[in-house]
């Protein structure tokens, strides 16, 4: 298909790409079409029958999700017929829902709720006991399935079987008793078997992980990564307060889609976590900032010559590492490495890299670390510990007279700082494909913490009070694409919600 | 006295005519043998589209014509037998099946080989074991016998025949949900474009033609288009079959030619008038899903176009018949029953409005409803009809209405003086 086809739709003319469906074709004139079954990544069902639109000179009322443009088209979104139709399928797919948005999961975000309010009539006319069916059915650890609130759209069983591969939802009985059933045991087995959730138009399939935790209207959304792998999958995190409630996929095309996998999606539980250091420790005892700073900066001074081996974090933002950079190359430290979790990819989302910036340490000059670490002996070691997946050994460790270590748990060490999690800082990653892509602070775990990179820029600016470090994340990565080439023209704002590529960088993946 | 005229139940009182050799006597396979030794198969289409033969499964769509979408490509393609008889009312393509099933296995061969099928499957209704039977008793015959297969009668064509099992879906009988359960899947109606002709039976092209339109190919071959054209009317040209059932002396299969009389004539000089000498009520020309015809409205010309004309159709050949004993409630009642039973559950109009339906007609039958409930059925019903991926949501909003708007009286007593539950 190629081209464009002039149309027209609710008398405004228009032009868009051949091929383009009627609901996408009346975005382009300004109108929105409501659609449950449709979605632009799953092929077309057309059952659910909101989008009936009238085009002219055919008889019968078409649904729109399955109808493409041609030239010369003119079709109507909202006149009297359309409305009387759409207000048809609203009051029946009503009829038997049990409207029980006070506990359902979904109100605030529930498209029944907003159709409605649009396109309803606000009353119902039917005046007879509603079909009875089973609630509360268990599909496995991580998804619940309430048949009386399903619309039977079919969105979870075309998406397990068209893209997770694994059809194991299906639809069982006919007419008002039909009902979505697992097969076989009657347990999902998909990875990514929670992308049916955000799926759902309506609250039929809820989360185990965040049922019932909280009103949707209560909490706060941030548009950010996910980081359980270097896929760096678009997501929202849904907050409320200090904590993280949950995870969901944000649609990018160039990196995942509408999509993410269950493993990333439930990976949030350690920015929760009330055992966490929030604030520095020196010498295994609770430390102001400044305090442990000069600390620090006492220790790595007083190993100049003894040598220094920095060990960085693939959980740290390009930003961070910069800082970190700053302070090694002012120190003069050669010996840098980071350490890489690896494991188990698949052939949709996830990566075998198990951290987010792998290739952003790489691309400023942290080598990988060594399968066998030489048995040479350190002065310092500077470390930032990875957040999961891998660690240094024992003996390295060991083998250094003074460790700065900044982790999430306490550690032993002379000065350990707390590390803060993906959701509490803005920065930037460089993710599969060296795509650079944004990380967007969403919660304040604890008032008392400082971001790594406001630590590393402070210990900087004590050894050298020019450093002209700190500021924000955007003026930091502004720094950092003026001092490496392979951010060459990167600014906060051309990165945006969707990232970007970056030049071919040269450095091996 | 109107007469039958039998081509497809000529001999189907003759058990002889079950094997093959029986049916070769009566001038079996001949056609087959004409079509591909003599013509090719564009000449095959234009014989049956000259004949006027139009499709007997209810839509009545011309089968020339249909066949004539199938692209000319070197795919696949299938020729599939809906013999899935299931509309309420209706049994006559199982007499074809269980009597004289070499016409059907013949008919579908030509139209396999004027379509390029390589492949036919006949659907059959789940409960009809006696025709599966049959079917597959003659399969195995024609087999046997080189007429289905590898190289029929020498001539390089090849097309073999596979008997399917339904399994009790109504649904099925729609021809893109038989389609996905031939498949091995959920019956359901499939979106249209892409219709079958271009994209059917495992995304191939596909025929689907009913029983009695392909045992009239096999008579069209063999006798000629205009020998077919010659019986009936123009517009219902040849024989067809009509299963006549409820209150008249003489229920059964009738193969007619239509145009040569009423339908009142038809039910009083053939169905022998009711039983009971009571009047005649209404009449459901062609099973259970088409509009009503009352007692005033049975003078009409018997043919499809005429009692199209009329308001209704012939649609699958049912003619069911009330008197004057029966409550058009209740009729209505019934049918929204089997309807609602029968939705697939797709599509939100007909998954949901069919029961709501049914249960305002079991209001309305329990003298439970109120006069606004009638407007209120009425109005659901055009929010439901032409808004479906398949007619079945048509085949119960079009008798249901029918009955609501001709017997009004009898339903407006039933809501008198109640207000709306």
């Amino acid at each position: 298909m190629s081209g464009t086809v002039n149309i027209t739709v609710d008398g405004k003319q228009v032009a868009v790409p051949a091929g383009t469906n009627l609901i996408e074709a009346a975005r382009h004139a300004g109108k929105s079409v409501p659609h449950y079954c449709y979605h632009p990544r799953l092929t077309v069902a057309g059952n659910c029958r909101i989008c009936l639109v009238e085009i002219q000179g055919q008889g019968k009322l078409q649904i729109a999700c399955n109808t493409k443009v041609t030239e010369g088209m003119s079709y109507f979104t909202d006149n009297e017929r359309v409305r009387k139709a759409r207000e048809g399928v609203m009051e029946l797919l009503l009829i038997n829902h049990p409207l029980d948005c006070p506990i359902c999961d979904q109100a605030g975000e529930c498209k029944l709720q907003e159709y409605a309010v649009e396109h309803g009539s606000g009353v119902t006319r039917f005046a007879f006991e509603k079909v009875s069916k089973p609630k509360n059915v268990s599909w496995g650890d991580r998804v619940v399935f309430d048949s009386e609130r399903c619309i039977l759209c079919t969105r979870c069983v075309r998406f397990l079987d068209e893209i997770a591969g694994t059809p194991e939802v299906g639809v069982d009985l006919r007419g008002e008793k039909a009902t979505l059933i697992v097969k076989g045991d009657g347990q999902l087995t998909s990875p990514y078997q929670m992308n049916i959730i955000d799926l759902c138009p309506v609250g039929a399939l809820t989360s185990r992980d965040f049922r019932f935790k909280s009103r949707v209207w209560f909490m706060h959304f941030t548009d950010t990564l996910c980081t359980s792998c270097a896929r760096g999958c678009n997501t929202v995190v849904g907050s409320r307060g200090d904590r993280v409630l949950r995870m969901v996929p944000r649609t990018n095309p160039d990196v995942n889609d509408s999509w993410m996998c269950d493993f990333g999606r439930l990976h949030y539980g350690f920015a929760n976590d009330p055992e966490r250091l929030t604030t520095p420790r020196v010498a295994g005892k609770g430390a102001p900032y400044a305090v442990a700073i000069s600390r620090a900066k006492a220790i790595l001074e007083g190993a100049r010559g003894q040598g220094i081996l920095a060990v960085a974090s693939p959980f740290m933002t390009n930003e961070e590492l910069f800082a970190l950079k700053g302070i090694l190359d002012h120190l003069g430290v050669e010996d840098r490495y980071f350490l890489k979790p690896m494991g188990e990819g698949d052939q949709l989302l996830v990566h075998p890299e198990k951290c987010p910036n792998a290739r952003g340490a790489s691309l400023l000059g942290f080598l990988e670390a060594p399968a066998e670490w030489a048995s040479k002996e350190y002065g310092v070691l500077l470390y930032v510990v990875p957040r999961e997946g891998t660690d240094l050994p024992e003996e390295v460790l060991k083998r250094a007279k003074r460790r700065i270590l900044f982790s999430l748990k306490d550690r032993e060490a002379d000065v350990c700082f707390p590390l803060t999690t993906w959701i509490e800082k803005d920065g930037t990653v460089v993710s599969a494909g060296d795509r650079l892509q944004r990380l967007t602070k969403g919660i304040t775990f604890e008032s008392t913490l400082v971001t790594e990179r406001t630590v590393l820029d402070r210990l900087h600016a004590a050894f050298d009070a020019g450093s002209g470090s700190e500021g924000t994340a955007a003026q930091a990565l502004a720094r950092l694409a003026a001092a490496v080439p392979a951010f060459q023209g990167a600014t906060w704002q051309r990165i945006g919600p969707m990232g970007m590529k970056l030049k071919a960088a040269g450095a091996p993946a | 006295m109107i007469g039958e005229t039998r081509v497809m139940l000529e001999h189907a009182a003759d058990p002889a005519q079950r094997t093959l050799a029986g049916y070769r006597r009566n001038g079996g396979y001949q056609a087959l043998a004409k079509a591909l030794r003599e013509m090719k198969p564009e000449e095959v289409t234009e014989e049956v589209l000259k004949s006027g033969l139009r499709g007997r499964g209810g839509a009545g769509f011309p089968t020339g014509r249909k066949w004539k979408f199938v692209p000319k490509t070197t795919k696949q393609k299938y020729i599939c037998v809906n013999a899935d008889e299931s509309e309420p009312g209706t049994c006559k393509d199982r007499q074809i099946m269980e009597n004289d099933p070499h016409q059907l296995i013949e008919g579908t061969l030509i139209a396999a080989y004027a379509i390029g099928a390589g492949t036919g499957y006949i659907y059959v209704r789940g409960e009809y074991p006696h025709s599966i039977r049959a079917l597959e008793d003659a399969l195995e015959e024609a087999r046997g016998a080189g007429l289905v297969g590898r190289d029929i009668l020498g001539s390089g064509f090849s097309c073999d025949i596979w008997v399917h099992s339904g399994a009790g879906a109504y649904i099925c009988g729609e021809e893109t949900a038989l389609l996905t359960s031939l498949e091995g899947n959920r019956g359901y109606p499939r979106l249209r474009p892409p219709f079958p002709a271009v994209e059917g039976l495992w995304k191939c092209p596909t025929v689907v033609n009913n029983v009695e339109t392909l045992a009239c190919v096999t008579h069209i071959l063999r006798r000629g288009a205009a020998w077919f054209s010659s019986l009936g009317c123009e517009g219902s040209t040849g024989t067809r079959l009509f299963c006549i059932s409820g209150h008249v002396r003489n229920p059964g299969v009738y193969e007619l030619e239509c145009g040569k009389f009423t339908l009142r004539e038809l039910l009083m000089d053939l169905g022998g008038g009711t039983p009971s000498g009571r009047p005649i009520k209404g009449v459901l020309p062609g099973g259970s899903s088409m509009p009503v015809l009352t007692a005033a409205e049975l003078d009409v010309r018997f043919d499809l176009d005429s009692i199209a004309k009329a308001g209704s159709s012939l649609g699958s050949g049912a003619i069911m018949v009330f008197d004057e004993s029966v409550s058009a409630v209740d009729v209505a009642l019934n049918i929204s029953q089997f309807y609602s039973h029968e939705s697939c559950g797709q599509c939100t109009p007909c998954r949901e409005g069919s029961d709501w339906v049914r249960l305002m007609l079991d209001a309305v039958r329990r003298r439970d409803a109120g006069e606004k409930d009638l407007a209120l059925l009425l109005d659901v019903l055009d929010r439901i009809e032409g808004n479906t991926i398949c007619a079945l949501a048509e085949a119960f909003c079009w008798p249901v209405r029918s009955f609501v708007k001709k017997f009004g009286a009898e339903f407006e007593a039933h809501v008198a003086g109640r207000a709306s539950a």
